[in-house]
C-alpha cells in the first residue's frame, strides 16, 4: 500500500493544504482525486491528507477566485469536474510560496542556529 | 457551472477512483472500498464543510454593496437629498391614500358574515334617502325565505335621569334580529330580547361616563323621556355601531345606547332602516326579486293611493361605501402614478450618474466582478435610497397589506 509506516507520516499544518493544491494545479487542470494523489505522491507519501478535507479547501480557493471549476472528460471517458488555477491563483501561489519560504527559513534558523551544527 | 453543483457526484467519483486503485494494487473489492472510505474521511461532514464555505457569501456581498451605497450617499449628500425627497413624496402620498382606502373600502364590517349582510330600502325622492315603513319590515321579515334574519334600526335621542343627574344621550333602537346581525355579546348583564320593551343597553363609554362603571346599575330602572326603562346590560368596549347612519350629518355624536324596539302603537307611522342576512348561497338578485314580489303582494292588499314602491337589495358593504368608492379608487390610482413618476425620475437621475460611473464599472469588471455582481452592486446602491419603502413594507407586512390581500375581492368585485 504505502511505502512509509504510519509513524513516518506527518499531519498537514493548518492552511498549508491550500498552498499544496495551488502548487499541484500549476501543472494543469485536475479532478479532485488526482489532486489528492499528486500531493501524496510528490511528498513521497510523508504528508497525510485526509482526502475529504481537500473539498472544503478547494471551494475556499474557488470562492477567493484562485481556482475555477470546469467540466471535462476524465481519462476513462467519464464526465468529471476539473479544477484549474486562475491568473489570480497563479499570482497568489507566488506570494504564498515566498511566505512559506520565509517562514520555513525562520523556523529552521531558530531550531538550528548557526554554530550549533550537529545538535538534533 | 456552479461550484457546488454535483458535489455528491464529485465525491462518489473520488471514492470510486480510490477503490479502483486499491483493487489494482491487489485488494479484495470489499476491502478496497472500505479502505477508500477510510482514507476519504466522513463524507457527510466533508459535504457539510464544503457547503459552509459558500453559505455566507451572498450576505457578505450584500454587506459590501450596502456599505458602498451608503458611502456613495454620504459623499453626494445633495444628490441623495433630491432622490430621498422625490421618493418620500411618492411614498407619502401612497401611504396617506392607502390608509383612507384601507379604513373605508377594505376593512370589512366587524360583524359576523359581512359578505352576506344586505341593505334593503325604498328610495324616497322627497327626503332623498332610503326608507322602509315599520309594518313593511315586519311583513318582509315574517315571509322572506331568502333572508334568514332581518333587523330594523333608527336614530333615537333620549333624555335620561340618573343618580348622577340628567343627561341627553344619542342612540339607536334595534328591532328584529338586531343583536344577531351585529354579533354582539353583553360585557355585563344581558341584551334585551326581541319582544321586550322599554329596555336599554349601554355602550361601554356611556356606562363609564354616566354610571362610573358601577355594575349595580344593571337591572335597575331609570327614567328616560318620562318613562321607566330598565338597563339590561352593557356592551364590550370594542363594540362599534357600523350600519349606515343617514343622520350622521346632523348628529355626528357616537351611538351611546341601544333601545328596544318602539311599542306597536307607534310602529305604523315610523320609517326605519333595514338590514338583513342572506341565506347561505343565495345571491343578492334572488333576495331582491323575492322582496319585490312580497312588496307587490302587500301593495295589492293595501289598495292605497301610493304607487308600487321598488325595493332595492344591495350588499351592505357597498351601501356603506357608497359613492366614495369610485373617488377613492381613482385617488389610489393617482397615488400609484405619483410613485411611478417619482421612481422614473430617480431612475433618470441614477442613469445620468451612471454614465459618470462607466470607468468605475470597467475597473470592477477588470478585477474580476462578474456581470451579475456589478448589477447587484448598482441595485443595492440604488436601494439604499429605497429604505423608506422597505421600512414601510416591513411595518405593513402583517398589518393592512395582509388584510388588503385578504379583502382584495371586495375591492375588485366580479
Amino acid at each position: 500500500m504505502s511505502t512509509k509506516g504510519e509513524e513516518d507520516r506527518v499531519e498537514l499544518l493548518q492552511g498549508t493544504l491550500d498552498l499544496l493544491i495551488l502548487r499541484t494545479l500549476l501543472f494543469g487542470p485536475e479532478h479532485g482525486h488526482a489532486i489528492a494523489k499528486a500531493i501524496e505522491r510528490n511528498s513521497d507519501d510523508v504528508l497525510q491528507v485526509e482526502q475529504g478535507s481537500l473539498y472544503p479547501a478547494l471551494h475556499r480557493l474557488i470562492k477567493r477566485g484562485w481556482v475555477a471549476v470546469q467540466e471535462g472528460v476524465s481519462e476513462n471517458n467519464r464526465k468529471a469536474k476539473f479544477y484549474r488555477l486562475t491568473a489570480r491563483g497563479r499570482k497568489q501561489l507566488r506570494v504564498e510560496t515566498t511566505k512559506w519560504d520565509k517562514l520555513a527559513g525562520a523556523i529552521g534558523r531558530i531550531l538550528r542556529p548557526a554554530g550549533e551544527e550537529g545538535v538534533p | 457551472m456552479k461550484p457546488l453543483d454535483h458535489l455528491d457526484d464529485d465525491i462518489r467519483d473520488h471514492i470510486e477512483r480510490e477503490t479502483r486503485e486499491n483493487i489494482e494494487r491487489g485488494m479484495a473489492p470489499e476491502q478496497a472500498r472500505s479502505a477508500a472510505l477510510r482514507k476519504f474521511g466522513n463524507v457527510a461532514r466533508v459535504m457539510e464543510q464544503t457547503r459552509d464555505v459558500w453559505r455566507w457569501v451572498w450576505l457578505e456581498q450584500l454587506q459590501q454593496d450596502v456599505r458602498y451605497g451608503l458611502r456613495f450617499m454620504f459623499r453626494n449628500p445633495r444628490f441623495a437629498a433630491v432622490v430621498l425627497l422625490t421618493l418620500a413624496l411618492g411614498i407619502g402620498v401612497n401611504t396617506a391614500v392607502f390608509s383612507v382606502v384601507n379604513t373605508v373600502l377594505l376593512q370589512p364590517l366587524a360583524y359576523p358574515n359581512p359578505d352576506r349582510l344586505v341593505w334593503l330600502g325604498t328610495y324616497d325622492p322627497q327626503i332623498k334617502r332610503d326608507m322602509v315603513a315599520m309594518p313593511e319590515f315586519y311583513a318582509w321579515r315574517q315571509r322572506a325565505r331568502s333572508i334568514t334574519a332581518m333587523a330594523a334600526f333608527g336614530y333615537q335621542q333620549a333624555a335620561i335621569e340618573t343618580p348622577q343627574g340628567a343627561a341627553q344621550i344619542t342612540g339607536v333602537y334595534g328591532a328584529g334580529d338586531f343583536w344577531k346581525l351585529t354579533g354582539a355579546h353583553a360585557a355585563a348583564g344581558r341584551l334585551f330580547g326581541e319582544e321586550e320593551q322599554d329596555c336599554l343597553v349601554l355602550s361601554w363609554d356611556l356606562f363609564q361616563r354616566q354610571f362610573a362603571g358601577d355594575p349595580r346599575i344593571i337591572g335597575q330602572p331609570v327614567v328616560m323621556n318620562g318613562r321607566q326603562v330598565m338597563i339590561t346590560g352593557v356592551l364590550p368596549r370594542n363594540y362599534r355601531f357600523q350600519f349606515p347612519m343617514w343622520w350622521v350629518a346632523q348628529h355626528p355624536e357616537p351611538v351611546e345606547a341601544y333601545f328596544s324596539a318602539p311599542p306597536p302603537a307607534q310602529r305604523s307611522m315610523l320609517g326605519t332602516q333595514v338590514v338583513g342576512l342572506l341565506k347561505p348561497g343565495v345571491p343578492v338578485a334572488q333576495a331582491n326579486a323575492e322582496i319585490n314580489s312580497l312588496e307587490k303582494h302587500l301593495w295589492e292588499q293595501d289598495h292605497g293611493p301610493r304607487p308600487l314602491p321598488v325595493v332595492h337589495v344591495d350588499p351592505l358593504q357597498q351601501q356603506l361605501t357608497g359613492s366614495s368608492r369610485r373617488a377613492l379608487l381613482v385617488l389610489l390610482a393617482a397615488g400609484a402614478f405619483v410613485l411611478l413618476i417619482a421612481t422614473i425620475n430617480v431612475a433618470n437621475l441614477l442613469l445620468a450618474r451612471a454614465t459618470l460611473r462607466r470607468r468605475e464599472v470597467g475597473v470592477r469588471a477588470a478585477v474580476g466582478a462578474g456581470r451579475s455582481r456589478v448589477i447587484r452592486n448598482c441595485w443595492w446602491k440604488a436601494s439604499s435610497r429605497r429604505w423608506p419603502a422597505v421600512w414601510q413594507a416591513w411595518h405593513w407586512r402583517d398589518g393592512p397589506s395582509m388584510r388588503w390581500c385578504a379583502s382584495r375581492r371586495s375591492l375588485f368585485p366580479d
